[in-house]
């Protein structure tokens, strides 16, 4: 599927009517729209999502905020009513459907469910559009559905995403992002719905096996409220989550007027800061990566370091054994295969013959019978020595080893201060500035960045509370299954509770399996696309997302390289992964990408850049991009793949971005 | 040579509440790893027999996993606290007395590592295990 067109009207800088027209040549299925900071490039992002899906998730606005500051400024402040509409036309080999939203603002306040008509949807049937005059549009559910069968709106953040909030997904403490976006790939909803369904089924069964023993009543009691329990965690979890995503929002607003504001070196300062963020994310990350480092390390030398004095003595028993001390040499001389293979042959390699019943022959089974034996433990502690000799070899460097990972941990540590001291200093610089509105925008900041801290925390206890209450229910359950055993009156009720059980186990079985399978090719559609992207592929050996969700990049002799990648390599990776959950989600949709390039700065930046025209090379993309990022270097490497080139020229006195399609190599 | 495949038992109780809820918590040590279990027996089993101590199991036995997945360093551990108990290689042609001795190491480690992990005192679980080796090989 490609985007053919997007219409514009009134829809926040763009004033009156505007058409784009992208490109969707399959050679040439690249669309560059050139925009400075501010002109309108994420909220073209956002008119995709609002016409497609109703919302603008890059804003997290209330819908009512929405309806408010949807409109062009210019034109509310002139008109009564504005009508603001967006428009999308969207096809494979030609445009199959055309979507359009509009909304009417202004004037009186606005009946949100009355708004509801103004969603439509129209199907192209042969050369015209069926339904296409607003008298016979289908209705919202027909448009939620086809949109769905498209592109459903769980997963769109991975085909229509920014590209500076990419790093995001790797920090510290969001594993849970990166298993969310692999759950929601999976597309088990109804899965989960069916499982749903099946508990409570569970549950009213075990409600009624009232005449069992008065046990039966108080563990149903105690579950019940467990339950709610976990319930009322789970609420706080997803609340939690909209306050971060909230404040972040609102810290990433404040700061981008810090970096516009041109006073007092402001600009310069946040930049600073901005670098140092950045700084901090990266030794975040190797912080997190050296703690599993030590973990493994531990995990994988403690049980030969309690076990080193029965290696030493195993080790010094066969040492004496091979030199024939205390205990007789082992015959490795006379192996039991050898004697047999006489015996098999009836010959002795002296050439006497050994035919059966000999009075030869029944020497060398006897000789067998007692080598047998000992000729095992000689095969045994020989393979041991050297074994054993290897794990006392590593046991000896244990203790130095685990005292270097130790200090480059702490080391970590240290620089990590350094540099929040650094970005405290700056804090406290801006409060200092004696201009109010500095002043109040870096309290502001401070408090949102504060809330998101506090928030980040408490969800991780909160995730631990969860998981505390679900093996309490489990636990819980398993003693009422006990008790309800005893119960024999009951038969049907039990059969059917078993029923209902063994249902819930199989599709708990499926789904498990079905989020590891996923979690396996986005683990190998990752490693492809980076492999394919980065530019020096040849120092890396393997990327792998783990059970616990956690990615891990290795180097080429296995060490962990994901704390020490560079800020373009991060964004690599992370566009890697956005690729990979857009292609293992299986839908064929058209991507657009926000500033792809993140907040790269340097080299890197073209380094991407030149590795962007490989980027889901089957895919229809556009990119949203600022000159800075678009370079000439970066335009020359792109070029074979771009089809259509566009700028937004923002018009300050008429508050209107027009779009303007560049021509030609000028 | 190899172990053959066999099963690792340990007590019913012991698996169902010991070896679940290290296997489960967020505070193992060992979270993360692919085969848990055998990394949890295996730690029991040498802290049982640091702390010489060694208990026969009771009660109804559960198998908790198969030899196969040990590899040959793990192998040799298990082998070596045999050897170094009986004080002889012959007992390495008893494989079924090789892993009953481990089983029992295991079986009276496992309450101590249980408790290193999950026990009421705070304090990292790592730091905790790696408190109880008196001194490291040099």
């Amino acid at each position: 599927m490609k985007i053919y067109k997007i219409e514009l009207e009134n829809y926040r800088q763009y004033n009156g009517e505007h058409t784009i027209e992208l490109s969707t040549e399959d050679a040439h299925s690249l669309n560059i729209i050139l925009g400075a900071n501010g002109v309108g490039k994420t909220n073209l992002l956002n008119a995709i999502n609002w016409c497609l899906y109703g919302d603008e998730p890059s804003l997290e606005k209330t819908r009512l905020e929405l309806q408010q500051c949807i409109a062009n400024e210019k034109e509310l402040a002139e008109k009564e009513q504005v009508v603001v509409r967006v428009g999308i036309s969207i096809g494979d080999e030609q445009p199959e459907y055309h979507f359009e939203r509009t909304i009417c603002m202004g004037g009186n306040p606005i009946d949100f469910e009355e708004q509801r008509k103004y969603w439509r949807v129209a199907c192209l049937e042969g050369r015209n559009w069926r339904s296409y005059n607003g008298v016979d549009w289908k209705n919202m559910t027909q448009f939620n559905n086809i949109v769905s069968e498209i592109l459903p709106g769980g997963i769109r953040s991975f085909f229509f995403f920014d590209g500076e909030r990419l790093d995001d997904f790797f920090r510290k403490g969001m594993e849970h992002e990166v298993k969310k976006a692999i759950i929601k790939v999976c597309q088990i909803e109804l899965l989960d719905r069916c499982i749903d369904r099946l508990t409570i089924k569970s549950r009213e069964i075990t409600k009624r096996f009232t005449g069992a023993s008065s046990s039966v009543a108080d563990i149903n009691k105690g579950i019940e409220t467990l339950i709610q329990s976990k319930k009322g965690i789970e609420q706080e979890i997803k609340d939690l989550d909209r306050k971060i995503t909230e404040a972040t929002n609102n810290k990433e607003d404040v700061v981008d007027k810090l970096r516009k504001c041109g006073e007092y070196n402001v600009q310069e300062v946040q930049m600073e800061r901005d670098e140092l963020e950045r700084g901090v994310k990266g030794i975040d990350k190797k912080i997190e990566v050296k703690e599993r480092e030590i973990k493994r390390h531990f995990a994988s030398g403690i049980v030969f370091i309690f076990g080193f004095d029965a290696l030493e003595k195993t080790y010094e028993l066969i040492d004496q054994r091979k030199k024939g001390i205390k205990q007789p040499r082992i015959p490795p001389d006379i192996r039991d295969k050898f004697l047999r293979d006489l015996l098999a042959y009836h010959r002795c390699i002296c050439g006497t013959e050994l035919p059966e019943g000999s009075s030869q022959r029944e020497s060398i089974e006897k000789l067998l019978d007692s080598v047998k034996f000992t000729s095992k433990i000689s095969d045994d502690a020989d393979e041991g020595y050297y074994k054993i000799a290897n794990i006392l070899e590593g046991c000896k460097k244990f203790k130095s080893e685990r005292e270097k990972l130790e200090k480059e941990y702490r080391d970590m540590h240290e620089e990590r201060k350094k540099k929040d001291q650094r970005l405290k200093e700056i804090s406290e610089k801006l409060k200092g500035i004696p201009a109010d509105e500095i002043q109040n925008l870096e309290i502001l900041r401070n408090s949102f960045e504060d809330e998101i801290r506090m928030c980040i925390g408490e969800r991780s206890q909160k995730e631990l509370q969860l998981q505390n209450v679900e093996d309490k229910i489990k636990i819980k359950n398993a003693e009422l299954r006990k008790e309800i055993e005893k119960d024999k009156t009951q038969k049907k009720l039990r059969l059917k509770l078993e029923l209902c059980d063994k249902s819930i186990e199989v599709l708990n079985e499926i789904k498990e399996k079905v989020v590891e399978e996923v979690r396996e090719k986005v683990e190998q559609k990752t490693k492809e696309y980076f492999f394919d992207l980065h530019w020096k592929k040849e120092d890396f050996k393997d990327v792998n997302i783990n059970e616990n969700y956690e990615i891990s990049v290795l180097g080429q002799l296995g060490s962990e390289r994901l704390g020490s990648l560079s800020a373009g390599e991060r964004q690599i990776l992370a566009l890697s992964f956005m690729a990979a959950l857009s292609t293992v989600s299986g839908f064929k949709a058209p991507v657009v990408i926000d500033t792809p390039l993140g907040r790269i700065s340097g080299e890197p930046k073209e380094k991407i850049a030149q590795s962007l025209p490989n980027y889901l090379e089957d895919s229809q993309l556009t990119l949203l991009i600022t000159d800075q990022e678009y370079t000439p270097t970066v335009r020359n490497c792109m070029k074979d793949r771009v089809g259509k080139e566009f700028e937004l020229q923002y018009d300050e006195a008429e508050m209107n971005t027009e779009i303007v399609e560049l021509g030609g190599d000028e | 040579m190899g172990f053959s495949t066999v099963k690792i038992y340990v007590e019913k109780k012991r698996r169902e509440k010991e070896y679940e809820e290290i296997k489960k918590s967020h505070r193992s040590p060992f979270k993360g790893k692919e085969i848990f279990h055998k990394d949890i027996f295996l730690n029991a089993m040498v802290i049982g027999y640091y702390k010489k101590l060694r208990s026969s199991l009771e009660g109804t036995r559960h198998d908790l996993f198969e030899t196969s997945v040990l590899n040959s360093e793990e192998e040799w551990l298990i082998k070596s606290i045999a050897i170094a108990e009986k004080e002889n290689l012959e007992i390495l042609l008893n494989e079924k007395e090789i892993l009953k001795i481990a089983e029992e190491y295991a079986n009276a480690g496992i309450l101590i590592l249980y408790d290193l992990i999950l026990g009421g005192s705070p304090g990292d679980p790592l730091k905790k295990i790696e408190s109880y080796v008196k001194k490291y090989p040099k």
